[in-house]
């Protein structure tokens, strides 16, 4: 049973279900409960903004908006306490549409998977934000793929979409996942908070047999297993892990699950050495 | 790997494509909702959440596409499809989150722009007596008055000619909306002083 991708399944489809509800909701009466989009929403009256956009709208415009920032605040708090990727697989629609490009990636064999520098993406979201100081404009809110994916979705159809068809293509192509892995932004944002992160993906290293099961379906790089694979760690402390789960669906020995972190890494003495271990992929 | 390359060289083509079309459209003076800041800080404030849009009871804010370039994303009325109708409440402005709308209290704060009135086209300075805009403005003998005289040469006419109070008018364009002459209507709005950014 994959039952961390049938939950994050529903959620992605309920959180796209959610967007697009004041389409058929709001006719019948006032105000859907729910309106608005990644930028900026309200759901039952409480604003809520994406960090990220708030940064630059408040650097682009040099001006304060304390009832903004609030509204972003709420929701940078809310990933800092997670995890801060949990947005990318469980929310972001870009993701979700990603994922379909993945699956059909998995047809043919012979793609090439140019790797970068996971750093990237906090770069760009750094660049993103000193742009938007110089320019005067919150630069990626207008090329944003999140933004446009849910204009085109509620406002004017074909907005960006040669964007959104790059990205598709490139990661079809070029690099596997390679535009959610190495160059979003907003998940550079998130991944950046990552560390924060009171829930994690914790290994039995005890259950583990190093068959790098996990390593082959991880959403974010299967290189952010290894510390905990190695033994070196008993969880997952990449930032750039998104809980997606994956990898605990993937792993027939249940050494893996999601759970609070410990307080302090536990010291395991384990018999195998990481040589032999890592010879095994 | 020739076929990546050029495959490579298509991708950066798309990506390409599309930025290039936004900054050769650079940004366009259009109608902003009501409470929109000056041109350059609502481009700097808007976050293009499409709230407004959502917020509006008669569909009339239009989001930008990319043909605005730094505009895309962000609200706009096209008057002549469907005008401002100037809410008691203003929902579009309450449902902003940035204050890129902001500082309405009353219809009377709104500044969108000024309708400017095309006398060559204009019907009624023909002659015939119309008043279509000046029957349907909100602020009827405010921003819009008739100004009533002889026509010249002719004994018999009158001329009940619109005339716009440029202090008054609020440039919601239910004038431009309800304006009968069509191509070109006599009546269009100049939205509010736009910065040049690009």
């Amino acid at each position: 049973m994959k039952k961390w991708l049938i939950a994050r399944k529903l959620v992605q489809f309920f959180i796209i279900l959610l967007f697009l509800s004041p389409l058929f909701l709001v006719e019948v009466a006032g105000t859907n409960f729910f309106y608005g989009t990644l930028s900026s929403s309200e759901i039952f009256g409480i604003q809520l903004s994406d960090p990220l956009g708030a940064l630059s709208v408040t650097l682009a415009s040099k001006k304060i908006v304390w009832g903004f920032l609030g509204s972003a605040l709420i929701v940078f708090l809310f990933y800092l306490v997670i995890s801060g990727r949990v947005f990318c697989s469980w929310v972001c629609p870009v993701n979700t549409l990603l994922e379909l490009t993945d699956s059909l990636r998995k047809r043919f064999k012979k793609l090439p998977d140019v790797q970068f520098n996971l750093n990237i993406k906090i770069q760009i979201a750094v660049l993103v934000l000193v742009l938007s100081f110089f320019i005067g404009v919150p630069i990626f809110e207008i090329i944003s793929p999140i933004g446009n994916t849910l204009r085109n979705l509620l406002f004017v159809w074909g907005i960006g979409s040669f964007i959104l068809l790059a990205i598709v293509l490139f990661d079809f192509f070029v690099s596997k996942r390679g535009w959610c892995r190495y160059f979003c932004p907003v998940g550079g944002f998130y991944s950046s908070i990552g560390k924060a992160g009171q829930l994690r993906v914790k290994i039995d290293n005890e259950k583990c047999v190093s068959c790098m099961q996990c390593k082959k379906v991880c959403f974010s790089h299967p290189s952010i297993l290894d510390p905990a694979i190695n033994g070196d760690k008993t969880y997952v402390t990449s930032g750039d892990c998104s809980l997606c789960g994956a990898c605990i669906d993937a792993c027939s020995h249940e050494a893996l699950s999601i759970g609070l972190r410990p307080y302090r890494q536990k010291e395991y003495q384990i018999e195998i050495t990481n040589e032999v271990k890592g010879e095994k992929l | 790997m020739k076929g990546l390359g050029i495959l490579r060289t298509i991708i950066g083509g798309f990506a390409a494509y599309e930025l290039l079309k936004l900054m050769k459209a650079g940004s366009k003076q259009v109608l902003r909702p009501p409470g929109a800041s000056d041109e350059d800080e609502f481009l700097a404030l808007c976050t293009r959440c499409g709230k407004c849009n959502q917020a509006c009871p008669y569909k009339s804010i239009n989001m930008g596409n990319s043909t605005m370039g730094l505009g895309l994303g962000t609200p706009f009325i096209d008057a002549r499809e469907s005008p401002c109708w100037l809410c008691e409440d203003f929902p579009c402005f309450e449902a902003c989150p940035t204050t890129a709308l902001r500082d309405i209290e009353k219809r009377t704060d709104v500044d969108m722009g000024v309708a400017v009135i095309d006398k060559d086209v204009c019907i009624a300075y023909q002659g015939m007596r119309c008043e279509v805009c000046y029957r349907e403005c909100p602020l009827i003998d405010e921003a819009i008055k008739l100004d009533i005289y002889l026509k010249p040469d002719d004994n018999i006419h009158a001329i009940f000619g619109p005339v716009i109070d440029p202090e008054k008018c609020v440039g919601c364009g239910i004038c431009v909306h309800k304006c009968v002459v069509d191509n070109p209507v006599a009546i269009r709005i100049q939205p509010r002083e736009a910065g040049g950014l690009l």
